[in-house]
């Protein structure tokens, strides 16, 4: 029999890991070593102390693992990195591949198998329609880039219109990019007949005319992308931006410089991407979990230097760690000992920024979102603000 | 020896059960489901727009547009090809709102792509915004944390603004210049 402490693994792979924050409630029996404090608790501060509420003696961190979509190579690169980097400043961790979609998440939470999860806006929506509490059971650490969703298909495709009735792949069934395919297709008010299965067959049924098209998400680093299609007869479909898209996504480009073997020289395709966001699963306010993950997520944010350096995915670079989630008609939290650690680090009280922030919340929350007539009212209260900096 | 053999088969097949038995249960593909027409409840954007814009709102004016793709084509580190200055103004300045949401918000990745759209689009004010969105003054006193920007970008696009006769960009110019 295999302690639950450690990892279970068939063929290679992992099948079962009771996570390190679990264990306490469920399996109080399990007895493990005490482990070495690899880090020591930050110095509290009132603000800390109000929203973490943390113990006198806070429990020894743990191994964590992240988990990110095998379909999605930037969240799993991302992963990677978060714990090879807290990994360097002692926080042991590791990064896990596996579905983030809502079913997905739904089971990992449910047999302790990751402590933080990279996930889409689809998937929170999904997740926060099933189960209202869903945001505070998986709260923000942070949001991060969005990312490419791209369609392949043959030249003949010229518009997505044209995949109407089209059988057309999402990726592995019950992945993310499935999930973010679905609604996609059901924003810009295309029906398709799709089909799941892994990107590599995908594309083979694409270049043997059983598919019609292919949606990748975050697959910006794929080889077996970047090896397609080099004849010429594929191509990204543009995704054009319509209002429909504007409460989710964001707009995006794929160039030919991305994609040499997919959009003509000089050329860029116009789609769409999609928020992308780090949480921590099952960390419900207060508990003891939520604790020792808040603690990880500190040493994360005081470790963001080391994600800026030139092995690490660049994305990192445009990454705001203070930026407010955007959820539709959502309230996601923040970690509380993320909250706490922003908060420590603000900048004094700007009331032009301040006016700012209103004014765009006002337009953001008003009925039908930002108009063109609001960009006049914002631009001056941005020109009042970075006027006072001058 | 065959009792070896067989007591050593027995007891693997058993163990193979067992660990079957702990696998995580894969859901059943919905190979057969067709994708999702019904709009989603969370969206409540009042639009029903979809993926087409409509071609009723008056574009630019010609000389307007003529300078800021002159703007644009401006040598400098964002070589992002030009797709279309054609689209209608409104749908542009709508994009600059959007960025401008997305700024205050702090989310500076999400900004950045609606400003680029709305400046193609033909709102030269966004020019000035996304220099903004690269200012290390105007990220440190949005409270940005991580994220560094890049003095050579935003005085890229100060400069791209200033050739576009955008007012406000000659200012910022000159505050980079002073720092």
């Amino acid at each position: 029999m295999v302690a639950y402490s450690h990892p279970v693994y068939k063929n290679g792979k992992r099948v079962l890991w009771h996570g390190a924050w679990r264990g306490m409630g469920r399996h109080e029996k399990i007895q493990h070593p005490p482990p070495k404090a690899a880090i020591a608790p930050p110095p509290p501060s009132p603000t800390q102390v109000a929203a973490v509420q943390s113990p006198p003696q806070s429990p020894a961190l743990k191994p964590f693992s992240i988990l990110a979509d095998p379909d999605d190579l930037s969240a799993a690169r991302m992963s990677r990195d978060f714990a090879a980097v807290l990994t360097d400043k002692g926080a042991p961790g590791r990064a896990l591949v596996g579905s983030t979609s809502p079913t997905g998440l739904a089971k990992v939470v449910r047999t302790d198998m990751a402590d933080f999860a990279i996930v889409t806006l689809d998937t929170a929506i999904l997740s926060a329609k099933a189960d209202p509490d869903w945001p505070k059971k998986a709260p923000l650490v942070t949001p991060l880039a969005p990312e490419t969703i791209e369609i392949v298909a043959s030249r003949e495709i010229k518009t997505i219109s044209d995949l109407q009735g089209k059988r057309v792949s999402f990726g592995d069934p019950d992945s993310t990019t499935a999930a973010s395919a679905r609604l996609l297709f059901s924003r810009v008010g295309v029906t398709v007949d799709p089909s799941y299965e892994p990107l590599t067959e995908a594309l083979d049924a694409l270049a043997s005319s059983k598919r019609a098209g292919v949606v990748v998400l975050g697959a910006k680093e794929s080889h077996a992308l970047a090896d397609f299609g080099d004849e010429g007869r594929y191509h990204v479909v543009a995704i054009p931006w319509s209002p429909a898209l504007e409460a989710v996504y964001a707009p995006a480009r794929v160039t030919s410089n991305e994609r040499p073997n997919l959009v003509s020289a000089s050329d860029a395709v116009e789609t769409v991407a999609e928020p992308v966001a780090l949480v921590a699963l099952d960390a419900g306010s207060g508990s003891e979990r939520a604790d020792a993950l808040g603690r990880l997520s500190r040493v994360f944010f005081d470790s963001y230097d080391a994600f800026l350096s030139g092995e690490r995915d660049p994305r990192w670079l445009d990454i705001n760690l203070a930026a407010e989630a955007s959820l539709p008609s959502l309230t996601w939290p923040r970690l509380g000992a993320a909250q706490a650690w922003i908060d420590e680090k603000k900048v004094a009280s700007d009331a032009p920024l301040d006016a700012f922030r209103q004014s765009a919340k006002a337009v953001a929350e008003a009925s039908g979102g930002p108009k063109a007539e609001d960009s006049d009212r914002l631009y001056d209260s941005l020109t009042r603000w970075r006027g006072l900096m001058q | 020896m065959f009792c070896k053999i067989a007591a050593g088969l027995v007891s693997g097949v058993c163990a193979g059960l067992l660990v079957f038995a702990f696998l995580p249960r894969i859901e059943p593909p919905a190979a057969t489901e067709k994708a999702a027409v019904e709009q989603p409840e969370f969206v409540k954007r009042a639009p029903a727009a979809k993926a087409t814009l409509a071609t009723v709102q008056p574009v630019a004016p010609r000389e307007a547009i003529n300078k800021l793709a002159s703007a644009l084509r401006a040598p400098g580190e964002d070589t992002t090809p030009i797709a279309s200055l054609t689209m209608p103004i409104d749908e542009a300045r709508r994009l600059f709102a959007e960025g401008l949401v997305a700024f205050a918000k702090g989310d500076v990745a999400t900004a950045r792509a609606f400003l680029k759209r709305a400046a193609e689009g033909g709102d030269g004010r966004a020019l000035v915004a996304l220099g903004d969105t690269y200012d290390p003054a105007a990220l440190n006193r949005l409270g940005a944390i991580g994220i560094k920007g890049d003095e050579s970008a935003a005085r890229d696009y100060y400069a791209r603004a200033q050739a576009a006769g955008v007012s406000g960009a000659r200012e910022r110019i000159a505050s980079l210049a002073a720092r």
